[in-house]
């Protein structure tokens, strides 16, 4: 039996296993059947002519890509292991991960400062701004450090992308899986250099960088290659085996959660684009109402100035958001899939809704279309909030249910709002209590009439819809 | 006949579209498998044998 | 080669057969409804094609429902051409219902619309559902992660149906007096009800046959594809 297999210096464990695995990208097998053991502080590069599927196990690896059989895991003492991504739908982001996608897994509207907090938090490292500062300079990026990636040229987007998955990893004193898609891709000599002086001292500190590349230099400085051809791949470098790993707890990814958050905030004040494109609509359909008047359309039921007082908040939240194509951007949202596994679309279908746009757009209304009719009790306005609040559970859902048929290759070619029909429902309960509240005004028992059972009953049904969106996997 | 009756026209109207309606779309469904038919029947890669068995044969 | 079994052809032609039967005894022999208490006698004759419409796309959406459910726990051939026909014929006979049943309606009541109508409301999500499916099917490329989608989609419209069952029953307690639309209930004449099940009849065995057809037409579209592919590689490409 053979000693642990010593690299470096250190004593290696693998850190990452596949067993077994076929993935399929479209209807091609890229590999099939295949064993590979990622070690700790190990640099080990996947080569291969273009289009072998070097890109594919590398993000197979981070577990972007389900195996079509076999699975991915990070293997504990005892023949225990994590399953990191396996056929039948298990799914944990990689402890200690970093990557750098092939593209720039970023949204453009970042700025090249913001990138490389946000994946140092991602990463489950907050580094100061001095840090991040001195490591800027070293890759002469600090004359950039304001400026969005969308004004950078291609090779100082790549430099940000490499130095925004090294950092953490360089920051870092526990071993960490850094994985790199083609990083000399674009990059001028200088650069180059320096990503091969950064390859290896992650290697010297213990970290294990992946490398899918054509890079000889790297190539040359690799402890293993693997090559890939014909759906196989072929080995070179020591063999080994080892005994007893020791344990590694996943991260949290507490941090990882709030950084998407902040992330979506910040992207969309610098660009309103999502604001604007539902805020348009509804108003537009606001004073159409009040200018056609209200008297033409309406049949004067009570219910009926609820309706178009509750509409433009409907139109709104109904929009498709922009968010949705802000994870597509460069792939971005594979980035932040490869970290925070599947519970990204929960998360951004809540953070993503339109949250501040109900309310104000509700109040509105009521200014321009109740027109001082004397029906309406004159508490009324003071609780409109409440239904209005409520629309927010429609909102979430309604992005959820956007994202789910976002996922589509060709995404611009399918009908989400064919999906958006059952919304109708909860919309209507609160048309009712907004009616009750309205002309009843505000009282606080719960029934089935009741403003706040209608309101409750409304929530209820949202809600469901959402859980039934972001809780059936689509990949 | 039955329903002759100045009354009962607004109701013959949408009888009449109603039966064109769904009489129609069951003729263009069969119009359309019998189009898929004909370019099955007529595809050059339709007289080849496969070249590899499905990758799920047998699993039915 | 595809080879269309005989058999579909005969339940075809009996199904036509029987459809036009129905129409003929819908319209020629069915007794009239008593004028004082129907705003538009004629129109009850819809239901013939109306309520048989109803219960194929009930089937195509069962079947729907399995095909999306076997390909996303097995991902087998069979259950994606289940997906394939029941997305057609549920699209096929979906829209048959919600617009045969509005038009009634709004002959009958005035109204084409009843957001309280459980059945109508959950035919009507399920025709969008449907929809949904077989655009996406046209437009996407036809790889296994697109059938995924497309069936997380297709499991997500099913578990909307008993949303909408509450939904619509909310709906009710509040606005009882909203006029149920699908109004078949007991006590029909007899007579009337032998041309229903006369057009029952028909129209199952058409969709049987329009069933194994375009069962038969997918599984040869995916030889040929098979064969096409086989092409492109001997070409060099791929």
């Amino acid at each position: 039996m053979k000693g642990p297999f010593a690299v470096g210096g250190h004593v290696s464990y693998p850190v990452l296993r596949i067993k077994g695995a076929t993935v399929l990208r479209g209807s091609r097998t890229v590999v099939e059947d295949i064993d590979l053991d990622i070690m700790c502080g190990e640099i080990l590069c996947l080569t291969g002519p273009n289009g072998s599927g070097k890109s594919t196990l590398l993000e197979t690896l981070a577990g972007l890509h389900a195996p079509r059989s076999g699975e991915v895991v990070v293997p504990l003492p005892n023949q225990e292991s994590i399953p990191i991504r396996d056929s039948r739908g298990r799914r944990t982001p990689v402890p200690g991960l970093s990557i750098a996608l092939q593209t720039d897994g970023a949204c453009l509207d970042e700025t090249v400062l913001e990138r490389l907090k946000t994946a140092s938090t991602v990463a489950g490292k907050s580094l100061t701004d001095e840090t991040i500062s001195a490591a800027m300079e070293k890759w002469a990026l600090s004359h950039r450090s304001e400026d969005r990636l969308a004004v950078l040229s291609q090779g100082l987007r790549k430099r940000v992308s490499i130095l925004a998955a090294i950092l953490p990893a360089i920051q870092s004193s526990e071993p960490r899986i850094v994985l790199l898609d083609e990083p000399s891709e674009g990059l001028d000599a200088a650069s180059r250099d320096l990503l091969h002086e950064s390859i290896f001292s992650l290697r010297e500190k213990g970290h294990s960088v992946v490398i899918a590349t054509h890079d000889d230099a790297i190539i040359e400085i690799s402890d293993r290659t693997v090559e890939i051809s014909s759906s196989t791949i072929s080995l070179t470098g020591p063999n080994h085996s080892v005994d007893d790993p020791p344990f590694r707890d996943a991260t949290p990814v507490g941090g990882a959660i709030s950084a998407l958050g902040r992330w979506i905030l910040a992207l969309e004040m610098r660009n309103p684009v999502d604001t604007v494109q539902r805020i348009v609509p509804a108003l537009l359909a606001l004073f159409l109402l009040r200018s056609i008047g209200l008297d033409a359309i309406s049949d004067g039921a009570p219910s009926s100035l609820a309706f178009y007082i509750l509409a433009p908040a409907l139109i709104a939240i109904l929009v498709r958001p922009a968010l949705i194509d802000r994870l597509k951007e460069r792939r971005s949202g594979d980035w932040w899939r490869a970290h925070l596994g599947r519970s990204i679309r929960p998360l951004s279908s809540i953070v993503g809704s339109p949250w501040i746009l109900p309310i104000p757009l509700t109040y509105l209304s009521f200014i321009v279309l109740s027109n001082g009719s004397s029906d309406i009790d004159p508490s009324a306005y003071a609780w409109l909030w409440l239904p209005a609040l409520s629309m927010l559970d429609i909102g979430a859902a309604a992005t959820a249910i956007h994202m789910l048929v976002s996922g589509f290759e060709r995404s611009t070619a399918v009908a989400a709002s064919l999906m958006m029909a059952i919304l109708i429902w909860p919309f209507l309960l609160l048309v009712d209590a907004t009616t009750e509240i309205l002309y009843q005004g505000m009282y606080f028992d719960i029934g089935f009439d009741t403003p706040l059972g209608l309101i409750i009953c409304s929530s209820l049904i949202a809600a469901s819809v959402w859980g039934a969106a972001v809780i059936i996997p689509d990949e | 006949m039955k329903w002759m009756g100045a009354s009962e026209l607004a109701g013959e109207t949408h009888l009449i579209v109603a039966y064109v309606i769904l009489i129609g779309s069951l003729a263009l469904y069969g119009n359309w498998l019998r189009s898929r038919y004909r370019n099955i029947a007529n595809s050059r890669a339709s007289t080849l044998e496969a070249r590899t068995p499905h990758p799920r044969d047998g699993e039915d | 080669m595809v080879r269309i079994p005989a058999q579909a052809i005969a339940l075809l032609a009996l199904g036509s057969g029987g459809l036009v039967a129905t129409i003929f005894l819908g319209i020629m022999w069915a007794p009239d409804v008593n004028p004082s208490q129907w705003r538009a006698p004629a129109a009850y004759r819809i239901i013939f094609l109306h309520v048989p419409f109803a219960w194929t796309s009930f089937l195509a959406f069962g079947m729907l429902f399995w095909g999306s459910l076997g390909w996303y726990l097995r991902r087998t051939e069979r259950s994606w051409r289940l997906v394939q026909s029941g997305s057609d014929l549920g699209l096929l006979f979906g829209i048959g219902v919600i617009t045969s049943g509005p038009i009634w309606g709004m002959a009958e009541w005035g109204v084409p619309w009843d957001w309280a109508d459980l059945r109508l409301n959950t035919f009507a999500l399920l025709t969008a559902l449907a929809l949904f499916i077989v655009m996406a099917r046209r437009s996407q490329p036809d790889h296994d992660s697109t059938r995924d989608t497309i069936a997380a989609v297709g499991l997500f419209g099913f578990i909307l149906v008993p949303i909408t069952a509450v939904a619509t029953t909310l709906y009710q307690k509040r606005h009882p007096g909203v006029v149920i639309i699908e109004s078949e209930d007991s006590g029909l004449d007899p007579a009337i009800r032998a041309v229903m099940m006369v057009g029952f009849v028909s129209i199952t065995l058409l969709f049987i046959g329009f069933t194994i057809i375009s069962d038969k037409l997918y599984s040869a579209e995916a030889e040929i594809e098979l064969n096409l592919k086989a092409l492109d590689e001997m070409d060099g490409g791929e």
